[in-house]
């Protein structure tokens, strides 16, 4: 498991310096803006991004057929995508709460957006990662563009609610919900992911 | 020679839409060398992948060192070194971090050891593995297979697409690797003078199925290239005749040794000859 995730961060060096420097550049812009959510929402799909990138290397190389020779067996190579997406998500929280420490967000604001964007990342990672596994990047990349289509006009139709709902919605009790939803999901999506890889040929 | 099998297969099967890998029976004896041999599309690399538990087979039994392999028996494959038809090292990794992680991922990963093959076969160190040529590739991912306790190398056009005197290089490193008595080779190639040259045992698969599973020195011996007129053709037994070539001269066939009647022109029969005479002149028979 270590030798696979130390395997991505290796392959994924050069490209996280972009990433880096993106994250730099938007950091700095929502400093400015005094607009730590600009920062949160970036960072919430950054850790998905990251392990679907190191898959994308993955099946460029060959590389699960190879991995399979090895003492690797199909459940670690698909524990370590996972592994990955979650030390990239505690790395994110840590750029979003320093920059939230450094812009003194008000106790509510920043409980709030954490568990938005704690429960966004995670929420996306149980999703995406089982039909990257299923669909391979290419398929599963049209799969994930629609799927945010069908979000954002669910979000769209949300914006569109009455008062009382929205009110629910922008609980903590809702926030704190969403995110043991994200991390309750988490096995689920795993165990899903396992069942789909373990009858994939090479 | 050890009587322990290296490999086994018994009435292995599997069919894909418009393909059947039927009945597959291999033997190959712990010390040797086994060479499969056959046509794009023959089959030779669903072998391989049946072999490895990358595909699941439809039918039949595998034995790899005498245990059943699959995905997660960890501890057999510390003991099977793998070098596919291209190499699956990450392609931004270099040399230095692929050694950390083949150690963080084998107990038996012996750095020393690949650290020596890297000097031999002059690999770069700075560079990624993108940048390499097909060459340092290949050599790679054959470091990295000998760089652990392999008993067993299992060898998927390793040497296509390599030079003559790479290829020579490497084929000596394998000749190296089995004169432990422990240690075996599984390849599969389409340069039939590389296999000849290094294997005990040859086998042929045409359209999924096993010509012949023989050892070479006994297939050399087997067969020759009988040089005639038509007419001397015409006299010799059908059933010895496996393939026959006309030209403007007369003919040459492939035929069994023992069956040629005396005063017939013969010349010895390469694998290359055999495999082709059984194939592409099988067809024209007495």
């Amino acid at each position: 498991m270590m030798s696979l995730v130390y395997k991505d961060l290796m392959n994924l060096k050069q490209q996280g310096r972009i990433y880096i420097l993106i994250m730099g550049i938007w950091a700095v812009v929502a400093g400015m803006e005094r607009n730590p959510a600009f920062l949160g929402g970036v960072l919430s799909v950054f850790s998905v991004l990251v392990a679907i990138t190191a898959y994308a290397y993955d099946e460029k190389a060959g590389w699960d057929k190879y991995a399979l020779t090895m003492p690797v067996g199909k459940k670690e190579l698909v524990l370590s995508k996972y592994v990955l997406a979650v030390l990239m998500m505690a790395c994110s929280m840590v750029l979003f709460l320093g920059l939230n420490a450094v812009l003194r967000t008000p106790e509510k604001e920043l409980f709030d957006l954490t568990c938005i964007f704690l429960a966004l990342g995670l929420l996306a990672m149980d999703v995406i990662l089982p039909l990257i596994f299923r669909f391979g990047v290419e398929k599963g990349r049209v799969i994930m563009i629609l799927a945010f289509l069908i979000l954002s006009v669910i979000g769209l139709v949300g914006s569109e609610l009455s008062a009382p709902v929205l009110q629910i919605l922008s609980s903590k009790l809702f926030n704190l919900f969403l995110v043991a939803a994200g991390i309750l999901l988490l096995p689920v999506s795993v165990w899903i992911s396992f069942a789909v890889y373990r009858r994939k040929e090479f | 020679m050890s009587n322990a099998l290296a490999l086994e297969t018994k009435n292995l099967t599997k069919t894909y839409p418009g393909f059947t890998l039927d009945h597959i029976n291999l033997e190959l004896p712990s010390g040797c060398i086994m060479g499969l041999i056959g046509e794009n599309g023959a089959g030779k690399s669903t072998t391989i992948r049946l072999l490895l538990d990358l595909a699941k087979r439809d039918n039949g039994e595998i034995r790899v060192l005498g245990e059943t392999l699959t995905t997660e028996n960890r501890k057999l494959k510390e003991q099977i070194g793998v070098v596919m038809d291209e190499c699956n090292f990450p392609e931004c990794m270099k040399l230095k971090e692929i050694g950390r992680m083949m150690k963080l991922c084998y107990e038996t990963w012996d750095q020393r050891r690949f650290e020596g093959l890297k000097r031999q076969f002059g690999l770069p160190e700075e560079k990624c593995v993108k940048d390499f040529s097909r060459g340092m590739k290949m050599k790679l991912s054959i470091a990295a297979a000998l760089s652990h306790d392999s008993r067993l190398l299992i060898l998927d056009e390793a040497t296509s697409g390599l030079d003559p005197v790479v290829r020579d290089e490497i084929l000596d490193i394998f000749l190296d690797f089995i004169q432990d008595e422990g240690h075996s080779i599984f390849i599969s190639s389409h340069i039939l003078s590389d296999l000849e040259k290094i294997c005990d045992y040859i086998t042929f698969l045409h359209e999924g199925r096993v010509v012949f599973s023989e050892e070479k020195s006994g297939l050399l011996e087997k067969y020759v290239i009988v040089k005639c007129s038509a007419q001397e053709l015409s006299c010799l037994e059908p059933e010895a005749v496996i393939g026959v070539r006309r030209n403007s001269f007369g003919a040459e066939a492939l035929v069994l040794r023992e069956r040629v009647p005396g005063g017939y022109v013969q010349d010895p029969a390469s694998i290359e000859d055999i495999m082709l005479y059984h194939v592409k002149h099988g067809g024209e028979k007495l």
